[in-house]
């Protein structure tokens, strides 16, 4: 067995045309490389081509050999004070929202000068207006007089813009004489 | 292997889009070499991986599935791979008397005859049990004629691949073919009764 018969053999075996000194070299290779091709074609083994898990754990591999950059990791205090952070802009933009909103009440017309106003929640409203007016420069107080809650503002002419905006929203007519008194009633209430 | 260069998200994308691509094909040639689907699914993952930390020198001048595919042979020569010498197993004649018996049976012409057919799967069957133990009791040189089988690889293709000197390769495919026919000696014994 020389060391050409061993190349001729392995040029049969790979399928390339092979001449040697002895045609039964070529012939056990050609045999071999029939049999071994049949062997290789009956381990075929059933393989899904996609396999999220598989790729999960190829990922992790990766991150593990430092190819791919770990996801960044903050401290737990960091993430808590993002939370508390995230919590109090929800909290300011709901308020924001809310303030935004009609109030729930109803407009029951002026008597004797005095806006009537009726509301399921006369406390509320009358804390609402007195911040509004407030936040648009009219100095308002809150008062219950006889069970009733209510609210004095001075509206100094020009009546601005902001304090007329508040007007509207509560559907109160501008005061000719600038004296605002407020009487809210529970709604429930005739 | 435009991902190569651009790192980070996109290399995650391209690992995925290799394993959709390419984990079936090398999966069925890691458990052929390694003969245990654990260890094939390993060396897949971890031929992806080198794919990755090789890819800059991936030129493009051949195709991507070879290149691969060679990745995951070299690492499955360096699991198979034992520290041990080679060792003759001939006769002064270089062959096996059983080998030279069956090997000469080979090279005698014959026709086809009905009793054939049963014959032949019986030395089907024969050449399948003595392949299967010598992939068992030599696992690197019955994957590298496989291989040979499967891809053509040359004498330099052989050396490249194992990592030795064409006199070393040389010897590893001589040894390849004796250890090969003293495993197969059912198969050739049985080629000799039928052509005699």
């Amino acid at each position: 067995m020389s060391e050409e018969d061993d190349l001729h053999w392995l040029n049969a075996l790979a399928g390339r045309p092979a001449s040697g000194p002895t045609e039964a070299v070529g012939q056990e290779a050609r045999t071999l490389r029939g049999l071994i091709s049949a062997q290789i074609e009956e381990d075929i083994v059933a393989v899904s081509t996609m396999d999220f898990a598989r790729e999960s754990a190829l990922i992790a591999r990766a991150k593990a050999e430092g190819l791919l950059p770990p996801r960044s990791h903050r401290p737990w205090f960091q993430a808590a004070a993002g939370l508390a952070a995230a919590a109090v802009l929800a909290s300011v933009l709901i308020g924001l929202y809310r303030t935004s909103l009609p109030p729930s009440e109803t407009f029951r017309g002026v008597q004797d000068g005095t806006v009537r106003l009726a509301s399921k929640n006369p406390s509320a409203l009358k804390q609402q207006i007195i911040r509004e007016l407030r936040a648009a420069g009219v100095p308002a107080v809150g008062y219950e007089r006889l069970g009733r809650l209510g609210v004095d503002a001075e509206l100094k002419k020009p009546i601005s813009a902001s304090a007329r905006e508040v007007l509207e929203r509560h559907h109160i007519p501008v005061p000719q004489d600038g004296a605002l008194v407020i009487e809210i009633d529970a709604a429930d209430q005739p | 292997m435009r991902a190569c260069h651009e790192g980070g998200a996109a290399i995650e994308r391209a690992l995925r889009e290799l394993d959709r691509s390419f984990f079936a094909i090398l999966y069925k040639g890691g458990l052929r070499a390694l003969r245990d689907p654990d260890a094939a699914s390993d060396l897949v993952q971890e031929t992806f991986i080198k794919v990755w930390q090789r890819c800059a020198t991936f030129r493009g001048e051949s195709e991507l599935l070879p290149w691969i595919k060679t990745i995951l042979r070299h690492g499955a020569i360096a699991r198979l791979r034992r520290p041990s010498r080679e060792i003759a197993m001939e006769n002064e004649l270089g062959l096996t008397d059983e080998a030279a018996q069956g090997i000469a049976a080979l090279s005698v012409e014959h026709n086809p005859t009905p009793d054939e057919i049963a014959r032949q799967r019986e030395r089907a069957q024969e050449f399948r049990e003595g392949w299967a133990r010598f992939q068992q009791a030599h696992p690197l040189h019955a994957n590298v004629l496989a291989w040979v089988v499967e891809d053509g690889l040359s004498i330099d293709d052989i050396a490249q691949l194992l990592d030795r000197t064409p006199g070393a390769t040389r010897e590893f495919v001589s040894q390849c073919r004796k250890r090969a026919r003293a495993h197969l000696g059912g198969w050739y014994r049985l080629n000799a009764e039928f052509d005699t």
